[in-house]
C-alpha cells in the first residue's frame, strides 16, 4: 500500500494509491494499542475461507509453526461474523461496557427486523415484497454505504485566516465519520425513547437514503462544492 | 408462538382428562429457567378451553405477592382478622376469570348454593348465577377478595356435583410458599403469604379432595428472589409445607428441546422470516443456546 504523506502547517493527510486496495476495516490490526506480544507475532487467521485460501497456496503450514497472536473475543469463525458489526459495537461502547453495547446493538437489529417484517407483510405486490430487505445486517451495510462522505473539509491557515478546504478522505476515516454521525443522530433522541429504538429508525432512514445523517453528508458535500476555489491551498 | 411437541402435550392432557375419576392429583410442571413451562401451560389452557372446561387460571402468582410495594394497594381484610387484602389485583383477576369463561358463565347451569351477605344492603341470594357473583366482585372492589374465596368454594361444590368440569392452572405456585412477600400491612409490618387473603382460596382449590377437574401447577425459579434460586427442583422451591400440600402429585419435567423440537422451532422461525442464513447455522445455534428454548429465542433475535 503506497501512501504519500503531506505535511501542511501541522495537518497531515495521506492519499492512498494502490492497485488492489483491501477495505481498511477488515484489516488485520486487531489490537489498537501495544500488546504484550512482540512485533514478530503474526495476526491470527480465524476465518475458514481465509484458511482455505492459505491451504491452496501452501502457506498455512508455515503460519502454523510461527508464533501467532490470539484472536479477540468477538473474532469468531461463526457464520454470523461481521467485522462491521464489531466495529459498530466498539463505537457504541462507553466506559468499557462491551456487554451493554452489544445488547443495545442486538436489540436495535431486532427492532429493524420487526419493522421490516411488518412492512413485508403489509406490502401488497410481490415486487414490493422483493424490494424490502429483511436482514438487519444488510440494512446496516446499506446505511453505512449511504452515509459515507466522499470528501472532507480540512481547516488550513493562510494569511491569518482559516479556510475550510475540501480534501480527499480515506476509507477508514469515511467509515468512522459514517458511524459517528449515525450515533450522534441517535443520541439526539427524546428522553423517553430508548437507544435501540431510535438507532433502528436511523438505520432504516439511512438505508432508504433519507433522514438526518444522509442530510448531514449531503450538506458536507455541498459545502465542499462551495469551497472548491480553495482546493489549491492544500499545496503551497 | 413456539411449537412444542404436540404429541407430548396431547398425551399429558389426555392423562389429565382421564385421571380425574375419583380424586384428581395435581400435575406439577417443573424445569429450569426458560425451558417452556409457562408456554406448556398456555397450550394446556387452549386444549381445556376447546373441551369446555371451566378455567381457573393465575397467569403469574408473583405479580400479586412480589410486585413493587409502591404500586400496590393493600388494605386490612374485613372478614378475616389480621389478613391483608389486595383489592385491585383481586378485581383484575375476576375480570380475567370472566373473560376466560364467558361462554360457560352465560350458558352453563352454574348457581350458588347459599346466600352471601356482604353488607347491610348488599347480598347475593342462593341460586343466583355465578356470573352475578363475579360481577359483584368486579363492581365492588372492596369485597373482591372475599368474592374470590366464595367463588372458588362454589366451583368446588359444582365440580363435585358434576355440573361443570374445572381446569385449574397456576403459574409460579412456589411463590405462595416463600416466607416473605413484598406486601406489608398499613402499619408497615412485613407480611407472609399465609396472611394474604388471596392465598387461602387457591390453597383450597389445589387440594385433592374434589373430583371432576384437573389441576396443573408450575414451580419456577424466577417466582422467588435471587437468594432462593439455586435449584429448579420442586422439593427445593416448594419448601416442606408446599410439598406436603401438593403431595401426591404427578411431576412433569419440562426439559430442553430435543432434536426434533429444535428443528421444528428453527424451521418455524425461518417460515416466519425471523431467522435467515445458511443451514450450518442451526448446529451453531444449537450449541450456543444448549437447546434451551429461551436462550435460542434470545440468540435468534438479532440475526
Amino acid at each position: 500500500m503506497n501512501s504519500i504523506r503531506y505535511k501542511l502547517s501541522g495537518v497531515t493527510c495521506s492519499v492512498l494509491q494502490a492497485a488492489n486496495f483491501r477495505p481498511a476495516y477488515i484489516q488485520c490490526r486487531l489490537y489498537s494499542g501495544p500488546t504484550s506480544f512482540p512485533d514478530f507475532f503474526k495476526n491470527p487467521i480465524f476465518r475458514k475461507e481465509e484458511q482455505a485460501k492459505l491451504i491452496e497456496i501452501n502457506e498455512l503450514s508455515k503460519l502454523a509453526i510461527s508464533p501467532v497472536k490470539p484472536p479477540g473475543v468477538s473474532e469468531t469463525s461463526s457464520v454470523y461474523y461481521d467485522p462491521l458489526v464489531n466495529k459498530l459495537i466498539n463505537h457504541v461502547m462507553k466506559m468499557g461496557k462491551k456487554q451493554l453495547a452489544r445488547e443495545l446493538v442486538e436489540k436495535a437489529f431486532e427492532n429493524v427486523k420487526r419493522i421490516q417484517i411488518e412492512r413485508y407483510h403489509l406490502a401488497s405486490s410481490a415486487e414490493a415484497k422483493a424490494k424490502i430487505i429483511l436482514n438487519p445486517k444488510d440494512i446496516l451495510h446499506q446505511a453505512i454505504e449511504n452515509c459515507r462522505p466522499l470528501l472532507q473539509l480540512l481547516p488550513i491557515k493562510r494569511g491569518g485566516i482559516v479556510y475550510q478546504v475540501p480534501a480527499p478522505i480515506t476509507e477508514k476515516r469515511s467509515l468512522f465519520l459514517a458511524i459517528k454521525w449515525l450515533l450522534d443522530a441517535t443520541n439526539d433522541k427524546e428522553r423517553t425513547i430508548h437507544f435501540p429504538q431510535q438507532f433502528a429508525w436511523e438505520l432504516l432512514d439511512a438505508a432508504n437514503n433519507t433522514g438526518k445523517v444522509v442530510k448531514r453528508k449531503q450538506d458536507l458535500h455541498r459545502q465542499c462544492e462551495a469551497n472548491r476555489a480553495y482546493a489549491h491551498y492544500r499545496w503551497q | 408462538m413456539l411449537s412444542r411437541n404436540i404429541r407430548l402435550l396431547s398425551r399429558r392432557y389426555s392423562q389429565a382428562v382421564t385421571f380425574r375419576t375419583t380424586e384428581s392429583s395435581p400435575y406439577l410442571a417443573d424445569g429450569e429457567k426458560g425451558a417452556g413451562k409457562s408456554l406448556t401451560l398456555a397450550h394446556l389452557l387452549h386444549f381445556a378451553h376447546e373441551d369446555g372446561f371451566l378455567i381457573v387460571h393465575i397467569p403469574w402468582v408473583s405479580d400479586w405477592l412480589r410486585r413493587l410495594p409502591r404500586d400496590k394497594e393493600m388494605s386490612n381484610s374485613q372478614s378475616r382478622e389480621g389478613f391483608v387484602d389486595i383489592p385491585l389485583d383481586a378485581a383484575a383477576w375476576l375480570l380475567h376469570f370472566k373473560m376466560q369463561n364467558q361462554v360457560l358463565l352465560k350458558t352453563g347451569d352454574l348457581k350458588t348454593s347459599k346466600e352471601y351477605v356482604w353488607s347491610k344492603r348488599e347480598s347475593t341470594p342462593a341460586g343466583a348465577p355465578l356470573a352475578e357473583l363475579v360481577e359483584h366482585g368486579i363492581a365492588r372492589v372492596k369485597y373482591a377478595c372475599d368474592v374470590i374465596d366464595v367463588l372458588l368454594k362454589e366451583i368446588k361444590l359444582l365440580s363435585n356435583a358434576k355440573k361443570c368440569k374445572t381446569f385449574v392452572a397456576i403459574d409460579g405456585f412456589n411463590s405462595f410458599f416463600y416466607p416473605l412477600t413484598r406486601l406489608s400491612t398499613p402499619t408497615k409490618k412485613k407480611v407472609a403469604p399465609e396472611e394474604v387473603s388471596l392465598t387461602a382460596p387457591f390453597m383450597e382449590i389445589t387440594k385433592n379432595d374434589w373430583t371432576n377437574g384437573a389441576i396443573v401447577v408450575t414451580t419456577d425459579q424466577l417466582a422467588v428472589p435471587e437468594d432462593r434460586q439455586e435449584n429448579y427442583l420442586p422439593k427445593y422451591l416448594l419448601y416442606q409445607k408446599g410439598f406436603e400440600h401438593l403431595d401426591p402429585f404427578v411431576p412433569m419435567e419440562i426439559g430442553r428441546y430435543t432434536e426434533r423440537e429444535f428443528l421444528s422451532c428453527a424451521s418455524y422461525y425461518r417460515d416466519r422470516l425471523w431467522l435467515r442464513g445458511p443451514p450450518e447455522l442451526e448446529s451453531e445455534l444449537k450449541l450456543a443456546s444448549a437447546c434451551n428454548p429461551y436462550n435460542f429465542m434470545e440468540l435468534c433475535a438479532p440475526l
